[in-house]
């Protein structure tokens, strides 16, 4: 196990190195040039000369050579600094501690969501299969399954704006400054994305147990007669848990990159909404940072994936 | 010199391609009847994406100053939008676009991931580790945001939305094929095949790669729901297929962010039009893989 | 020499209006565009106030102002620099500081009145201006206010330092020399005379900074807040989300301010700035999205005014190459695309106030009743098409036009602004185009490099005066000029406008120079636009209902009637 743990840090080195790098060299072959702007429209109306833009991007360290550049990078990143925004000058690392919890929550809000649904509902639509319910909750799967996230979240606030007349807040209030009011930020985001995720976990659910229902033990369980919530629990659920955990772990990439969009409908300032304005606004200071993050977020958490099947399924010998 | 037959793929009597597809089709309809009026869903959206201009009751691009944001009415159906354009006629456009860009992005990143996974799988060694590093790299990235970092190097554009989406494929064909590769590689009739003296070129393609078609076709319909989610997630974010385009995601791009009470009509209809053909997308491609090979469901999820 | 008393400052201030914050806003979009109310023409009130020179301070907002409270603000408040003489945000920055005068925060901004100036002194030929200082005014950190800071301030604006750019220097071109005959008093010498030299100086970027501050920190202050005069004090400001100020107990005008803190919250979208007033999570903004705008007046508790904004929206053309350095073909242009079309277009996101080349808001601005009978201008574009296209078939150009480019930045110009362009001058003027969106950042380049046929971008000036922005942006080989525009009739005008200080003569030069314009544009001026305050109306005492043009910034006469 061990052994295991370290050989799968070790394949994890070079592909984070691999990240950074792609990162890097994305980042200076983009188009169009911020300074300029930033200038000009901070100012509104000053343009820069060629030689004052010149000294602008030495001062930024951005006349140096590419392996320079890079290696300063890794040096900020290691020193837990991110360098500043071009355009607001707000230091990168500080806006992702901010901003990360909220998002984060939001993520991980999704996946439990995603959990109790998507489980209970897979199980049941297994043991009651072709019942009415069963083709319920089917329909629903693949209803939920093909909405688009931020669609879904465009719907929910189109809702809530027409008919309730309430928008949650839209300044950032972590956890445990105002719990009401985090909640108030979070909650209808994680519903949207818990929706679409829990839809995929039903669906594994729902084969995995069926599979299970029809093996031999399962049988065996039931001519020796266990009670149906036994054999449930007892077998139906604990083989259905291993597949279930590998489709999250799978969709934990369509998870993050609906947390950008999401936040977008929602307005929340998380970190995805703080990414697309980077983007939109040519700032890749901000760009290489958080696309950093949310690569190396999702290593590690494919990491723990990978691992967390040994806890789960003794079958599977690290070798 | 003739290659050993391939004992799976060869028919015991020789019938016309078309008669087999004939037979395919009813099968396919007996055994799938979900999956046959979701493939009836899909060609009916490329009919109309072809019919377009006759089938649209306006120009896509026709603005109407005099008639900006009015809801649904007998002269506009679905209602008109920001510029009064005819929201009908922009999703009826809009298919075209979806049709285009998911089309080709599953086609492009599929293929490159197909011939990849090929070469990795059958030659091995040196350049299979190195392509797996490659893959565990592009693979690091969450793929809208790979999509999106993308974008923003390439800058905003139907050609370059393609290949956005395309490279976000290519991972998971690459590791499908090359995983399939590997089983077949070690394979009897391959095995015949080479100590025959058949190079590895000519292995590769008349061998290893049909044995390879199924499962990529099933893998190809599989993310094309994943094209089209990415293609309208991407223009919603206001990074992918620039306006004036009436791309569906574009469509709803800035309508509720923007507004404080957004026209119910802005983001009911396009939204709609993308959750039914990501819908049908969905339904065919697992219709597909069962009636192709049902054993393959593990392996691809 | 002419003492300036408050009348002759209420004139002044009527040779130019003042200086709004051309902020970069986010996005937003409210409904269908609604007929907004005329601005106010700018008074001259014959009130002859004898505002004593020790006078602690002019304004005094009206009713019973209330002490106590904290007040919050909604708007846009990050920034590449605290220096605000490069580039600063003065919209949050501001409140910490003062101007040598500034524009009257009690009376809607139509007077220019003493900040750190008791009184200026203006010679008869217009070309000295006399500051007398106040005296005991101190910085946050106790040291003495004098007239070193104000030399120390504007020398480095007019001479930056190695390394510093300095985007005000230009408005400063015509000061030859500035001098401080002792701690009270600060000269400035002009080479000519401008009769709207106190609205560059009351603008709310140009306040002081102490001598010390500048020399402690290599006159370069982007990465620190140094002390002010101000009304309020700094306490925190965590990035990208909020400001807090708190009430400076020793300011020199110990009348005000009368909140205690004053709390600037992040929120860069105007949908939402409009949304964070309507529920109370804000108490005012200085600009919010038009249809929550639209939601504040149906409410008793919210109040909110259209105001003229000094920065606009434009078409810009390429008069180097191609069809477009035919005159005839721009004019064509500029008479049949319709500014009304482009308005209702853009009118989910902000409302565009359809002017000519000098904005509503400028004393010498054309009246919107003369402009709603002016080819190019009016509704009712039957014969400013048929003329445009006679110009277009004299040019050469009755069919076949070739297809030109339009360049515009993502987001709603690209949505909404480029493709209205492009339909109107398709189906009215038969010339198709075709739309090539790209990232904001790299407009600006692809300006100065002429790398364009047709651009959709904004462009603005602090001054609403055409002096500075005719000499920018029209004038043959002006720094800003990247059309390549170049009209003697308009450079010989602009000269004379320069230097005249006569209202009636100036006036009437102006309107000759608008003329040139509308004969032989530039460009297609779209619009400025109107920026769209609003307030929960227990936010008292800085007479937002009553301005004539927007500001965004110090409100140290604010009160809060709870």
């Amino acid at each position: 196990m061990r052994q295991y743990i370290l050989q799968r840090l070790l394949i994890a080195i070079p592909t984070v190195f691999g990240v950074t790098v792609l990162i890097f060299l994305a980042m200076r072959v983009i188009p169009g040039d911020p300074l300029q702007t930033i200038y000009t429209e901070s100012t509104g109306a000053y343009i820069l000369s060629e030689e004052e833009l010149a000294e602008v991007r030495a001062s930024l360290g951005l006349d140096k050579p590419l392996w320079q550049q890079y290696l300063s990078w890794m040096g900020q990143v290691f020193r837990g600094e991110m360098g500043y925004s071009f355009w607001t000058k707000d230091p990168i690392s500080q806006m992702i501690l901010r901003r990360g919890p909220i998002s984060a929550q939001i993520a991980i809000f999704a996946v439990v969501l995603s959990w109790l649904f998507g489980v209970p509902i897979g199980l049941l639509s297994a043991w009651f299969r072709n019942s009415w319910a069963d083709q319920v909750s089917r329909a629903g799967i693949t209803i939920f399954l093909a909405v688009p996230s931020f669609w879904l979240g465009l719907l929910i606030i189109l809702f809530t704006v027409l008919v309730l007349t309430w928008r949650p807040p839209l300044t950032i209030i972590q956890f445990w400054e105002d719990p009401g009011a985090n909640f108030a930020i979070v909650a209808l985001p994680s519903v949207t994305l818990g929706l679409g995720l829990g839809a995929a976990t039903a669906r594994m659910a729902r084969s995995a147990a069926l599979e299970a229902l029809f093996d031999d033990y399962v049988r065996t369980a039931r001519a020796k007669g266990l009670g149906n919530s036994l054999i449930i629990w007892r077998h139906v659920f604990k083989n259905a848990m291993l597949p279930v955990i590998t489709s999250t772990g799978l969709a934990l990439g369509g998870l993050l990159g609906g947390t950008v969009s999401v936040e977008k409908a929602f307005a929340v300032p998380g970190l995805g909404s703080l990414m697309v304005q980077g983007m939109q606004e040519r700032d890749w200071m901000m760009i290489q940072n958080l696309v950093l993050v949310y690569g190396l977020i999702y290593v590690f958490v494919n990491l723990l994936v990978d691992l967390s099947y040994g806890m789960l399924d003794p079958r599977i010998r690290y070798s | 010199m003739q290659a050993a037959p391939n004992p799976a793929f060869r028919p015991l009597t020789e019938v016309s391609a078309w008669q087999r597809l004939r037979a395919a089709m009813r099968r396919f309809r007996t055994v799938s009847p979900l999956g046959t009026v979701s493939l009836i869903a899909w060609i009916l959206l490329f009919v109309i994406a072809i019919g377009a201009p006759i089938l649209s009751p306006y120009p896509p691009n026709e603005a109407d100053y005099s008639a900006v944001r009015q809801g649904p009415s007998s002269s506009h159906l679905l209602g008109t939008d920001n510029l009064g354009r005819d929201i009908l006629s922009r999703i009826i456009h809009g298919a075209r676009i979806t049709l285009l860009v998911s089309v080709t992005s599953v086609f492009l990143g599929d293929a490159i991931g197909f011939v990849w996974g090929v070469i990795s799988g059958f030659l091995g060694r040196r350049f299979d580790l190195f392509s797996q590093r490659v893959i565990d790299i592009l693979m690091s990235f969450p793929s809208l945001i790979l999509a999106l970092m993308l974008l923003v190097v390439l800058g905003a554009g139907i050609e370059t939305v393609i290949v956005a989406i395309a490279s976000t494929q290519i991972p998971a064909a690459t590791r499908i094929t090359r995983s399939v590769v590997l089983s077949v590689r070690e394979a009897m009739y391959v095995e015949a095949a080479r100590s025959i003296g058949v190079n590895n070129l000519r292995l590769m393609v008349r061998h290893v790669a049909p044995q390879v078609a199924a499962p990529i076709l099933v893998v190809a319909t599989l993310h094309l729901g994943g094209a089209i989610f990415a293609e309208s997630a991407l223009s919603f974010l206001g990074l992918g297929i620039p306006p004036p385009a009436p791309s569906w995601g574009n469509m709803l791009g800035g309508v509720t962010a923007a507004a404080f009470k957004p026209p119910w009509w802005l983001v009911v209809f396009p939204g709609l039009a993308i959750t039914l053909t990501i819908m049908a997308a969905n339904l065919f491609g697992d219709a597909l893989r069962d009636f192709l090979d049902p054993k393959l469901r593990h392996r691809i999820d | 020499m002419l003492r300036l008393n408050r009348r002759r400052f209420l004139q002044l201030a009527g040779a130019g209006a003042g200086l709004a914050v051309l902020a970069a806003c986010a996005p937003a979009a409210p409904d269908a565009p609604a007929v907004v109310d005329e601005p106010t023409p700018v008074p001259m009130s014959e009130a002859d106030v004898a505002a004593s020179a020790d006078d602690p301070g002019l304004m005094r907002p009206s009713g019973t102002p209330k002490r106590g409270g904290h007040l919050k603000t909604a708007f846009g408040v990050t920034m590449a620099s605290f220096d605000a003489h490069q580039g600063g945000g003065t919209h949050v920055l501001s409140h910490m500081y003062n101007n040598l005068v500034r524009n009257n925060l009690v009376d809607g901004l139509r007077t220019v009145v003493p900040d750190l100036a008791r009184s200026v002194d203006v010679s008869d030929d217009g070309k000295t201006y006399t500051f007398n200082l106040r005296s005991g005014v101190k910085y946050h950190n106790g040291a003495d206010f004098t007239s070193a800071d104000v030399l120390a301030t504007f020398n480095r604006i007019m001479d930056p330092p190695q390394g510093m750019i300095s985007p005000l220097k230009a408005e400063f071109s015509f000061v030859e020399d500035l001098t401080a005959p002792d701690a009270g008093t600060a000269v400035f010498h002009l080479s000519a005379p401008r009769s709207y030299f106190l609205n560059v100086l009351s603008a709310t970027n140009a306040y002081i900074y102490s001598e010390a501050s500048l020399q402690e920190n290599d006159f370069d202050l982007r990465d620190v807040i140094v002390p002010g005069t101000g009304a309020f004090k700094f306490v925190e400001h965590q990035p990208a989300e909020r400001w807090l100020l708190e009430r400076n107990p020793d300011y020199w005008d110990a009348e005000l301010p009368y909140i205690d803190q004053l709390e600037l919250l992040h929120v860069p979208a105007w949908s939402d700035r409009g949304t964070a007033v309507l529920t109370g999570q804000a108490d005012m903004s200085w600009n919010v999205a038009f249809e929550t705008w639209q939601e504040g007046s149906a409410r008793d508790d919210i109040e909110n005014k259209l105001l003229p904004n000094f920065g606009a929206y434009w078409l810009f053309m390429n008069n180097a190459s191609g069809p477009l350095a035919d005159s005839r073909v721009r004019k064509a242009i500029h008479l049949g695309v319709s500014k009304q079309n482009l308005k209702a277009a853009f009118g989910t996101q902000e409302v565009i106030n359809i002017t000519r080349w000098v904005p509503q808001g400028d004393p010498y601005a054309t009246s919107p009743a003369d402009l709603a009978s002016m080819p190019g201008y009016r509704e009712d574009k039957t014969e400013d098409i048929a003329e445009a296209k006679r110009l277009l078939a004299e040019a050469g150009y009755g069919e076949n036009f070739p297809e030109l480019e339009i360049l515009a930045a993502s987001g709603p110009q690209a949505e909404l602004l480029a493709p209205a362009v492009q339909d109107m001058l398709n189906r009215d003027l038969g010339i198709p185009t075709k739309i090539r969106i790209i990232e904001r950042a790299s407009l600006g380049t692809e300006q100065q490099q002429g790398t364009y046929q047709l651009m959709v971008h904004t462009r603005g000036h602090g001054v609403s005066d055409i002096s500075p922005r005719g000499n920018l942006w029209w004038r043959t080989g002006g720094s800003q000029n990247f059309g390549g525009y170049s009209e003697p009739r308009f450079d010989a005008l602009l000269d004379q406008i320069d230097d005249e200080t006569d209202v009636a003569t100036r006036q009437g030069q102006i309107n000759d120079a608008q003329d040139v314009l509308d004969d032989n544009p530039p460009e297609y001026l779209i619009g400025y636009t109107y920026h769209l305050p609003m307030w929960n109306s227990k936010v008292k005492g800085i007479e937002l209902h009553d301005r004539i043009f927007a500001e965004w910034g110090r409100m140290e006469t604010v009160w809060i009637d709870s």
